[in-house]
């Protein structure tokens, strides 16, 4: 069995002349929680969209649970479940039914794996209620259990917390934990509500522009955005230079030009303050402070370096 | 491929859309019933002949089906659906096969529909006729199942153009098109000098299958083309699906 559930390799998609996609090659093992990141019109749809056979690549290779081949592919989509962009499913249907169909084409013998679907994503109730009346909330749920109910050992989830209340958010990120946990799913998860990602995720990758442009795991994101001094100031270049000359600093990054961030002898913050001030720099403000993942992926898509 | 089936067959029995449409061809078929005996002057049609309606009116027929194949295919494109079913790794030509099984068996429950109210409506107001019961049953079953095989060549054009425009009106307007294109063809072949090239039209089958069923060369003949029709159309309509993206 391969350690690997998910790899590609330069993966292109390219619609006339513009790569919604461009060499994207990502790897995500069994039992991860991926969670792809990107700004709208970033790839990450078009991504989950080649990996899961809707979309053929322009170039690149794919491997599912370490085949390729495209007959090996088709075999492998049987182990995957998605919910890519709007909810897929019937409207003059209620939540049984919609099942039922995605059950028969499944080729999920137990008729039981409807009812505790239906439980597991908390539509038990809707009884004769057609599709198209449910909530945005109630769909993005039976879009979920519509995913779910092959049995698959991989995820793909594009956005599922979209349109749900703050009480759904959460019930929807403890419900994937408890998948990834109990079930042993790999799960790849894209979403705009990037701090509520960050309690889920366990790798993440960014996309910008069709580019990956960052991978990490959550532990090497918190080594990046741990503890820094945050300082707001006219010149940050100016103040930079001063830092790196008297305290030797490495690990320093101007955010934009009136904003600077020091990683490292955070202890030293008012030995620093008492610098610049001595050197008729303004220093606006100066704080310790934590990056969270939404201030980290900004920097990372705009922001500038030293 | 049979679970493929099986879940096209739940969604019409579960859908409305097949039964909204044959309430509609029940309403229609009452109408002509209720037409032909209202009109003074018009010659008795007895009901043994109902089977013929259905290829007599084989343009509204048309009509209905298209309706059908662009709400019953190409609504799963728009309301993405067919996401759910390509993504589990299914088979596209097998996707394809088992949305033309959906067609063919609409055009097969609509052509009935039509025929027995038809049947059962000009027996209850112009008799049934005289023909003995085992020639009915024999000209009937001829009728019947010879005329559904020539309109599965429309069901096969409906549903590539569905799967080609993926939208429930393109479906149609493409589907009114070609039955246009099919009304009006064979006149304009006679203008030319063409009119032997009839012969390569499904539609010529359908209108003269009621004169000509007992000529076996014209029988033949409408087999080999409804079925060249029906592959041909099957070929492109996978080729396009196969290499085509669904977003």
């Amino acid at each position: 069995m391969s350690e690997y559930v998910l790899r590609t390799r330069d993966i292109s998609k390219k619609y006339g002349g513009a790569y919604a996609i461009n060499n994207v090659s990502i790897e995500i093992k069994r039992g991860q929680i991926y969670g792809l990141i990107g700004l709208n019109g970033a790839g990450k749809t078009s991504f989950m969209r080649v990996v899961c056979g809707l979309v053929s690549p322009s170039s690149g290779e794919l491997e599912l649970f370490g085949q390729t081949g495209e007959k090996e592919l088709q075999r492998g989509r049987r182990r995957i479940g998605q919910s890519i962009e709007t909810p897929a499913i019937y409207p003059n249907l209620t939540a049984v039914q919609n099942l039922e169909i995605q059950r028969i084409i499944s080729g999920v013998p137990d008729k039981n794996a409807i009812t505790k679907t239906l439980e597991i994503v908390g539509l038990a109730d809707t009884g004769n209620k057609k599709a198209k009346n449910f909530s945005l909330g109630m769909r993005q749920r039976l879009a979920l259990a519509i995913a779910l109910i092959p049995n698959p050992e991989f995820l793909i989830l594009d956005e599922p917390a979209n349109g749900l209340d703050p009480r759904g958010i959460i019930e929807t990120r403890e419900l994937l934990r408890r998948l990834a946990r109990e079930r042993g799913l790999t799960l790849l998860v894209s979403s705009h509500l990037l701090d509520e990602l960050a309690q889920v995720a366990t790798h993440y990758g960014i996309i910008d522009k069709g580019r990956l442009i960052k991978q990490l795991s959550a532990d090497e994101l918190a080594l990046e955005s741990r503890q820094h001094i945050r300082i707001i100031t006219k010149d940050a270049a100016k103040a930079i230079a001063l830092l790196k000359e008297n305290f030797g600093v490495t690990d320093c990054q101007a955010v934009s030009a009136n904003e600077l961030w020091v990683r490292e002898q955070i202890e030293r913050t008012g030995e620093m303050n008492t610098l610049l001030v001595r050197h008729g720099i303004v220093v606006e403000s100066i704080a310790v402070t934590e990056q969270k993942l939404e201030e980290y992926f900004l920097n990372l898509t705009g922001g500038m370096n030293t | 491929m049979t679970t493929l089936i099986y879940a096209e067959w739940y969604k019409l029995l579960r859908g409305k859309v097949l039964a909204i449409i044959l309430a509609c061809v029940t309403a229609q078929t009452v109408i002509q019933v209720l037409g032909q005996y209202t009109t003074t002057g018009e010659p008795p049609f007895p009901g043994q002949f109902g089977v013929l309606v259905a290829a007599n009116g084989s343009f509204l027929l048309q009509v209905w089906l298209s309706a059908f194949v662009g709400y019953f295919v190409a609504s799963e494109f728009q309301n993405g659906t067919m996401r759910n079913i390509v993504a589990l790794g299914k088979n596209r030509t097998q996707v394809y096969l088992s949305k033309l099984f959906s067609a063919c068996v609409a055009i097969a429950a609509i052509y009935g529909m039509i025929t027995i109210v038809a049947t059962a409506g000009f027996s209850a107001v112009f008799g049934f006729g005289d023909m003995a019961f085992k020639e009915f049953i024999s000209f009937f079953t001829w009728h019947f199942f010879m005329q559904i095989l020539y309109h599965l060549t429309y069901a096969a054009i409906i549903t590539m153009f569905a799967f080609v425009s993926r939208s429930l009106g393109m479906t149609i307007i493409l589907g009114f098109g070609y039955m246009l294109v099919m009304l009006f063809f064979p006149g304009f072949l006679s203008r030319v000098g063409l009119e032997d090239m009839d012969e390569y039209l499904p539609g010529y089958y359908i209108s003269g299958f009621g004169q000509l069923s007992g000529d076996p060369t014209f029988v033949t003949k409408g087999i080999i083309v409804t079925a060249a029709y029906f592959v041909i159309t099957c070929i492109i309509g996978c080729i396009i699906f196969n290499k085509s993206d669904i977003k």
